[in-house]
């Protein structure tokens, strides 16, 4: 549990924001879910300041901040007089859409997944902000992106080892995207890789555009992370695995787009664990 | 907040830095504005780069600025907003009001294709 206390001055809201993102940055959470939970917890922390407090410095506006098994509950209390949410009118009315203000509890109840506000007269408002976290574990999908055909490689569900997942024949991006996204849900995977192609210097060669486009496309399709790693050589070092344990020229051209995902992947898989 | 500005023939360009977050700051915006209409300058592109994050308070600021430059014909459009910032602009739906560009010089032209 980690507490602050602040007079009651918006100049200390940055202040706020910088506990705010240090708790969650402990607790382990993305930066999308860490903007959010700050988002809303500056917007209570505004409200407790200003309409609950009256900026009145020797008032306290004080934030508990709380980690839980599967969510995060952060309190706003202030020593204001109190109030009746369910009397603030909708920011998005057309009324009321370039109004100056009026939008705080709005935000916080479409960022944090419930919101709930305790007011007692004369002992002021306690905004209670609570964001769920998914906790179930998932696999990352890894994808060795070629113009003709994706190789795959799945995690296991705790990200520590890489096997190859075959591979999507396809002409077009739109149908490859498609597949992926069954596979995506079928396997229960949260996050995806695509091998980015730099030359051996470092910068991003010719075809790194395409897979740059490629991976936009895909995670605006899916709505999940989808991060480019770096892939120079892993399909010549999946060929030379596959030489190795014995295989023939045609099995290779088979199998090497999946093992050359696997390779990608597992390489991310590790600089991920050592970080 | 710290401001900073810019012009080219027809546009002035508010560089922020620091927090949005209304108190003092909303009258400095407010002055700042209101000093550039006086001088002629009705289309205001305020540069996002420096500003982290705004508050809701902060976004009534904006939204001053936009609805007073709007009054005298001109308009106000952001460029460079953060990914926290562009989340609440979506969340309010005043992604609606404001044009942003990640471009400064695109943003320019813009204001130019209006005329």
């Amino acid at each position: 549990m980690l507490e602050v206390s602040l007079p009651s001055s918006i100049e200390y809201l940055p202040l706020v924001d910088t506990v705010c993102q240090a708790f969650c940055s402990w607790a382990g959470l993305s930066s999308e879910v860490s903007n959010d939970i700050c988002m809303a917890v500056i917007e209570a922390a505004t409200n407790a300041i200003v309409h609950g407090n009256k900026s009145i410095r020797s008032k306290k506006m004080r934030a508990v901040f709380n980690k839980r098994q599967n969510e995060i509950v952060v309190k706003v209390i202030d020593e204001g007089e109190g109030f009746d949410p369910e009397k603030v009118p909708s920011p998005l009315d057309e009324d009321n859409i370039l109004k100056e203000s009026g939008r705080g509890i709005y935000i916080m109840r479409q960022v944090m997944d419930e919101v709930e506000f305790e007011s007692i007269p004369g002992k002021g408002t306690t905004v209670t902000l609570l964001k769920a976290l998914d906790t179930t574990p998932k696999r990352i999908l890894c994808i060795d992106y070629g113009s003709r055909r994706l190789g795959l490689a799945l995690s296991d569900e705790l990200g520590i080892t890489a096997q190859p997942f075959g591979k999507i024949e396809s002409r077009n991006a739109d149908d490859a995207i498609e597949e992926i996204s069954r596979i995506v849900s079928e396997n229960g995977v949260g996050e995806i890789v695509i091998g980015l192609p730099l030359t051996l210097k470092g910068a991003a060669a010719e075809a790194a555009s395409g897979v740059l486009a490629f991976a936009r496309q895909l995670g605006k399709r899916l709505g999940k992370p989808v991060v480019t790693w770096d892939e120079r050589l892993s399909t010549k070092q999946g060929e030379e695995v596959l030489k190795r344990a014995g295989l023939r020229r045609k099995r290779r051209r088979q199998v090497v787009d999946s093992v050359a995902a696997a390779i990608v992947l597992q390489s991310y898989l590790d600089a991920r664990s050592t970080k | 907040m710290k401001i900073k500005i810019r012009k080219t023939d027809s546009v002035a360009i508010i560089d922020l830095s620091g927090k949005l977050m209304g108190g003092p700051d909303a009258d400095v915006f407010k002055e700042t504005i209101k000093k550039l209409i006086a001088e002629g300058y009705k289309n205001v592109l305020v540069n996002m780069a420096h500003v982290p994050w705004v508050n809701s308070t902060g976004l009534g600021i904006l939204i001053a600025g936009y609805t007073t430059l709007k009054r005298e014909g001109g308009t106000l459009k952001l460029t460079h907003v953060t990914d926290r910032i562009e989340s609440i602009l979506m969340i309010t739906k005043l992604g609606t009001i404001f044009e942003t560009y990640s471009d400064e010089e695109e943003a320019l032209k813009s204001f130019e294709s209006k005329k």
